[in-house]
């Protein structure tokens, strides 16, 4: 079966920086998969190229046999994407912001009003439906901008740290609706640093170090039979250990005070 | 610590030139253009040398108009250059007035600042023609580049602090209409005699300017060079009297917006049913009609465009309304004046998606012709603009009773508008820029000294656009000269017009912006690559 996402020597960089080196990988279709690596390691810069918002230096993306950059519509018509930063157009409220999604889309009205209502609810939205993002909570928020890029039904989705920075019940919320995706047939590619989540949900990892892909299979393959968070840090390496190190961290030096003098100061 | 700062923005500067080819290219042109300006305010303070008499109204006219450039051109949408974001220092234990000095020591450095000074300081050997026209226009030249950088960081940090304060939301509206009002009216009839000392002036306008603090600077470097003691010492006085104030209001803002969060909008509830104001319901239910919901929505709740909203009401019908008022009521091409308040809008529309920010990428994923956010972002911008034109026009035409001009009127800023966003939406996809959040300084731009960069392309669309609109503007000057039924002609042609040069201008945008998403959003969102 051909795979859902597939991207081919896909590469960035930035400056002397090599963001991403050469990545080849296949989604297979209807699989939760989870990419996963320390931070700086290129999973977003891979997200935004595989979805049309950032132009690789070398390689491509096809997404269902599509290629990305050759036919953008064709493309995005098919994907959703939840990117890290949640940069919403934030003076619409939650209800307004879906309908703005579903009519960029290119969506009956009718049916992006049922379809935004639906998500509301199951989402725990509907009662700041009418509030605008800008005060929404950052669970809220994560919630809000997945409903959007379900709002179209797409086939695959691009969740990129969906589980980053909120709480347990929006945790559930969005994992129950992320379930009832890929029950659906709906592929899913998200990228995580919490590695028990991805551990619960994926059955596929790649595991992404310094631009390249070190390790890729079905989860359990890739814990073989540790948890996965060790698996990661045997993968990737551990950092420097602080052994030994930062001893002005200790309770002498902590009880010093390091107020700076204010009175009578003079600006150099 | 100020040494420490100036070596910070120093740094910043530095390393944004270097990061990317596009914007260091755009940063020696704007050098380029700032050079040149800086050279021909410089030879003008020269030629006073020469020219005496009219050296004295041109140093009082660069430096009001250089001050009134300052405090203005900002709010216009170029931002200053907040480079050092004091947000991000409010963490550090240092005392405001260690902040406030080291801030404006940063502010000094920058393409404007040095071309300002290097613009002003013509004055030394124009007019410094004894040892105390020296003393005195030397210390005129430091109180006038003071008073610059002050006003616009004053003005920036204190409206955009008004923006983010909890009651503000009401009050900061009246509040700025009135800072308008008041900045269009003194722009318009600034005359406060504060000295009674009589000069022989040919313009009521310059006489004027010579009573404001950076005019009477002026005014005092050339009284100064003609031995008088008393005028110069009272117009120095004034002047660092101003520096000073402007210094207590922008501390007194800064020090509000390191402490003070975004109060939100908690309670504004919408109110609303559906993403389609009101008035706006006639917007078709695609990309187009979304998009031109959702900016007019971002008009009045985005706190930032609500601002530049009155600003653009306010401008726009002063422009239109005062020389009509203060010319007297008897020419009745006056109601002509009201298709003048495109302007204002014609430059607001050379950064189409800087509003949009790093939000801009739910469009680019969303796959459709972007195309069509350009059309929508036209329409709400056209039907807001020529409702100020018609409501100018009708007050006119009432004044004058030439109401038979009116529709003229509103035709011919259709078409300048028209005219406008051609080349405005060719600029935006080619180069957009974040307008900055509510995060830091409303009005400031992180582009790390791009500003002045932002401000050169801005100004040669400018020019491209009064080249464009020359067509237009020839067959008015026609009609009101020689032949009359021209001006109905004018109605004729310029929406005619207009809409050809639109089309022709959105066919282009069109290509560039369909190859152009990916760096759109790049440049949109300046924390894309870290």
């Amino acid at each position: 079966m051909e795979p859902a996402v597939s991207l081919r020597g896909l590469t960035k960089r930035f400056g002397e920086k090599v963001a991403v080196a050469a990545i080849d990988l296949d989604v297979p279709a209807g699989s939760f998969f989870g990419l996963v690596g320390p931070n700086g390691a290129g999973k977003s810069t891979t997200l935004k190229m595989a979805t049309g918002l950032l132009r690789p230096d070398a390689g491509g993306a096809w997404i269902d046999g599509t290629d990305v950059w050759a036919d953008p519509i064709g493309t995005k018509s098919r994907i959703g994407v939840l990117p890290e930063d949640l940069r919403l157009f934030e003076r619409l409220t939650g209800a307004e912001l879906l309908a703005y999604n579903g009519l960029l889309r290119g969506m009956d009205p009718d049916t992006v009003a049922v379809r935004s209502e639906e998500l509301l609810l199951v989402l725990g939205l509907t009662e700041a439906r009418d509030k605008l993002v800008v005060d929404y909570s950052h669970g809220m928020r994560k919630k809000v901008a997945l409903a959007c890029a379900l709002v179209h039904a797409p086939r695959v989705l691009f969740l990129d740290e969906p589980f980053e920075a909120i709480d347990p019940v929006s945790v559930r919320s969005i994992q129950d609706v992320l379930r009832r995706h890929t029950a659906g047939g709906g592929t899913i590619v998200f990228s995580s640093h919490v590695m028990d989540v991805v551990e619960r949900l994926c059955d596929m990892v790649a595991v992404v170090n310094e631009g390249s892909i070190v390790a890729v299979g079905p989860t359990s393959t890739i814990r073989a039979g540790r948890r996965l968070e060790d698996a990661f840090v045997d993968l990737v390496g551990a950092s420097v250990s602080a052994d030994g190190r930062l001893t002005w961290l200790g309770p002498d030096e902590l009880r010093h005070d390091l107020r700076p003098p204010v009175a009578g100061e003079h600006g150099s | 610590m100020t040494a420490l700062f100036a070596r910070l923005k120093l740094r910043l500067l530095l390393n944004g030139i270097g990061s990317d080819r596009q914007r260091s290219l755009l940063f020696f042109a704007a050098c380029g253009f700032g050079l040149f300006m800086a050279m021909a305010g410089f030879v003008s303070l020269l030629s006073a040398r020469f020219d005496p008499a009219r050296g004295d109204n041109v140093v009082v006219v660069l430096f009001s108009g250089l001050f009134a450039g300052w405090a203005i051109v900002p709010l216009l949408g170029f931002g200053v250059d907040e480079t050092l974001d004091v947000t991000r220092l409010s963490l550090l234990p240092i005392p405001r007035r260690r902040l406030v000095r080291g801030l404006f020591v940063a502010s000094l450095i920058g393409i404007a600042p040095v071309c300002t000074a290097l613009a002003i300081s013509g004055a030394i050997p124009g007019f410094a023609t004894t040892a105390w026209a020296t003393v005195v226009t030397v210390a005129a030249i430091a109180l006038e580049l003071t008073l610059c950088v002050l006003v616009s960081r004053a003005m920036t940090t204190l409206l955009s602090s008004l923006l983010r304060s909890r009651r503000g939301k009401d009050l900061s509206t009246v509040l700025l209409v009135l800072i308008a009002v008041t900045i269009a009216v003194s722009m318009q009839f600034a005359r406060e005699p504060l000295l009674a000392i009589s000069e022989l002036r040919d313009s009521p306008l310059i006489d004027a300017m010579a009573w404001t603090p950076p005019g009477a600077l002026g005014t005092a470097i050339a009284a100064a060079r003609d031995g008088a003691v008393k005028m110069p010492i009272a117009a120095l006085a004034t002047a660092a009297l101003t520096s000073l104030g402007l210094v207590l209001v922008w501390a007194v803002a800064l020090g509000h917006m390191a402490v003070r969060a975004d109060a939100g909008t908690e309670g504004t509830r919408a109110g609303s049913k559906g993403l389609f104001p009101l008035g706006l319901t006639w917007l078709p239910r695609n990309r187009v009609g979304a998009v031109a919901a959702k900016e007019a929505r971002y008009l009045w709740r985005d706190p930032r465009q609500r601002a530049n909203l009155l600003i653009l009401v306010v401008f726009g019908l002063a422009f239109a309304l005062f020389p009509a008022v203060a010319g007297g009521i008897e020419n009745p091409d006056a109601v002509l004046f009201a298709a003048g308040t495109v302007w204002l809008l014609g430059i607001q529309g050379l950064n189409q998606f800087g509003y949009d920010g790093p939000a801009i990428w739910a469009n680019v994923v969303a796959g459709g012709d972007p195309a069509h956010d350009l059309v929508g972002k036209n329409i709400v911008y056209a039907v807001f603009g020529l409702g100020i034109v018609l409501t100018a026009a009708v007050i006119l035409a009432a004044l004058t009773g030439a109401w038979e001009l009116a529709p003229v009127a509103v035709l011919i800023a259709a078409g300048a508008l028209g005219v406008a966003f051609a080349v405005g939406n060719v600029v935006s996809v080619l180069a957009p820029f974040p307008v900055g959040g509510l995060g830091d300084n409303a009005y400031g731009t992180k582009n790390s000294g791009q500003g002045c960069a932002i401000a050169f392309m801005s100004g040669a669309a400018v020019l491209c656009i009064g080249v464009l609109w020359l067509p237009i503007a020839s067959i008015v000057m026609a009609g009101q000269t020689w032949w009359r039924p021209a001006l109905g002609l004018a109605g004729l042609f310029a929406p005619l017009y207009g809409g050809l040069v639109w089309w022709a201008g959105w066919r282009l945008s069109s290509e560039l912006v369909r190859r152009r998403l990916p760096e759109i959003v790049a440049a949109l969102d300046l924390s894309a690559h870290g």
